[in-house]
């Protein structure tokens, strides 16, 4: 693993994105609207807003980044210049790595804006912490993001190139979404402190897990 | 120095690379010619270490490339079709991000300069023109001063002027030293830039060719010949 190598492709990443802000602000507005819509079909005093609202925020967040990560390679495929990235003296694993670093940046951005967006929107009160409840999300993206970068490289050179990502990452994620809605319920409505929820570890666990398959197979998936 | 010995590639069933051999001096010149799909592009290929042999071994200045990848591709430059680079990053940009990549430390504003772009350096690549990108990509292939340089068909689809002003890049490389290893379909090209060279026709070789020898050879009666 080289530090410098992964710095310089996330800061190239951000740097691109910067320019353009097409995912960015594809992802942001399908937030944004998203939680519109599901504000305006909800009776705010109704009891199952409350009850209903964690399961919604994730819902959210997972489509969001889906967008967001069908971008991060597949870009970098169709131009080509994938290849002009293997040209050069980085490993695959880095690669890999670097792609993971940037969508979690995109991530936890749409997450420090949505959040709260979805906190005054609802005039939502969290039983539990708040940071509790950040936290928990954020684990979930982690471990979207990380199997997310992973089936998106595995599934670059397929035909129907989006369309097999979604296919695939749901399943795989069905584990990390259920347990995470869990924890979420737990927290936001039950008010149990995050360190007691054994849901939250075991999330935490399949995403290691996952990671480490991850980076075991990527490189054949790298060379042809 | 590149080294070929029984080179072999297929796809699923279908065999693109048969047992293919060839030695490059340092520095010399090598053209490869051959019709569409006769295996060109797949021998670049694993010559630059994107795609896996199916079997036979490649050494580049004596390093195995299937052993030693990343110490292949430092001594290895690109150039293809395909420029590899960012048209979201200005052309220093994208020199300088490639510089990261292989560790070192090269002269940006003096490559800018070799490749006629120094008056563009601060502009997204996006804008460039596709000859102003094909120069950009020989500063790119050589800012980490390999020894030898891949061309895989360079010049496809640069008008006259900046296929001239390419040549007179790629013959000033030469003299300096590189190994060249260019692809290409026009054998006017090929005589130009090269010393030698193999027509390359379904995956083998069939012919050596010394470019620079008199004798009249016309590329369509080779191909003709193939069947
Ligand atoms: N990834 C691949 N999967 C399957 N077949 C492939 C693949 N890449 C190349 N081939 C096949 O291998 C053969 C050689 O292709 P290659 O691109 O090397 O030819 P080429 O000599 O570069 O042709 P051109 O002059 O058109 O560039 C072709 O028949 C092609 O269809
Ligand atoms: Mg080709």
């Amino acid at each position: 693993m080289n530090f410098k190598h992964i710095l310089s492709v996330v800061k190239k990443d951000l740097r691109v994105e910067s320019r353009g802000k097409e995912t960015v602000n594809f992802m942001f507005l399908f937030t944004f609207i998203s939680l519109l819509m599901f504000n305006f079909a909800t009776d705010p005093f109704s009891p199952v807003l409350n009850d209903v609202a964690p399961g919604f925020l994730w819902f959210v967040f997972i489509f969001a980044g889906m967008l967001g990560l069908s971008r991060a390679f597949l870009k970098e495929k169709e131009t080509g210049t994938l290849q002009g990235l293997s040209l050069a003296p980085i490993s695959n694993d880095d690669i890999l790595y670097a792609k993971i670093i940037y969508n979690l940046i995109l991530m936890l951005g749409i997450q420090i804006i949505a959040f709260p967006l979805f906190i005054v929107l609802f005039n939502y009160n969290i039983a539990g912490s708040t940071l509790d409840a950040f936290l928990v999300l954020t684990i979930g993206n982690v471990g979207f993001v990380v199997v997310g970068s992973f089936m998106s490289a595995l599934v670059m050179s397929a035909r129907s190139r989006e369309l097999v990502l979604q296919i695939i990452v749901l399943p795989l994620l069905l584990p990390v979404i259920i347990l995470i809605i869990i924890s979420l319920r737990k927290v936001m409505i039950d008010a149990i402190p995050l360190l007691s929820i054994g849901e939250i570890k075991l999330a935490a666990s399949y995403v290691v897990i996952m990671a480490v398959l991850a980076s075991l197979l990527f490189d054949y998936i790298m060379e042809e | 120095m590149i080294q070929v010995e029984k080179l072999s590639k297929r796809f699923n069933n279908f065999t693109a690379l048969d047992g293919i051999s060839l030695h490059i001096k340092q520095g010399e010149s090598f053209a490869l010619l051959g019709p569409n799909g006769a295996g060109k592009t797949t021998l670049v290929g694993i010559l630059s270490t994107l795609l896996k042999p199916s079997s036979g071994r490649v050494l580049i200045d004596s390093v195995d490339i299937a052993e030693e990848p990343e110490e292949a591709k430092r001594r290895i430059g690109v150039v293809s079709h395909n420029p590899y680079l960012y048209d979201e990053l200005t052309a220093k940009e994208n020199l300088e991000f490639f510089a990261e990549l292989y560790d070192s430390e090269p002269d940006i504003n003096s490559l800018l300069a070799q490749v006629n772009l120094d008056h563009r350096a601060r502009d997204m690549v996006g804008t460039f023109s596709r000859g102003m990108k094909q120069r950009l990509s020989i500063a790119r292939a050589i800012l980490h001063d390999p020894s030898i340089l891949i061309l895989d068909e360079p010049t496809s689809g640069l008008d006259i002027t900046s296929r001239k002003a390419f040549y007179s890049l790629i013959k000033n490389l030469k003299s300096r030293g590189k190994t060249i290893l260019l692809t290409t379909h026009y054998l006017d090209e090929a005589r130009l830039l090269c010393d030698r060279g193999v027509v390359l026709n379904r995956g083998k070789v069939v012919r050596d060719i010394d470019l620079q020898a008199s004798e009249a050879l016309e590329l369509e009666d080779i191909f003709e010949g193939l069947g």
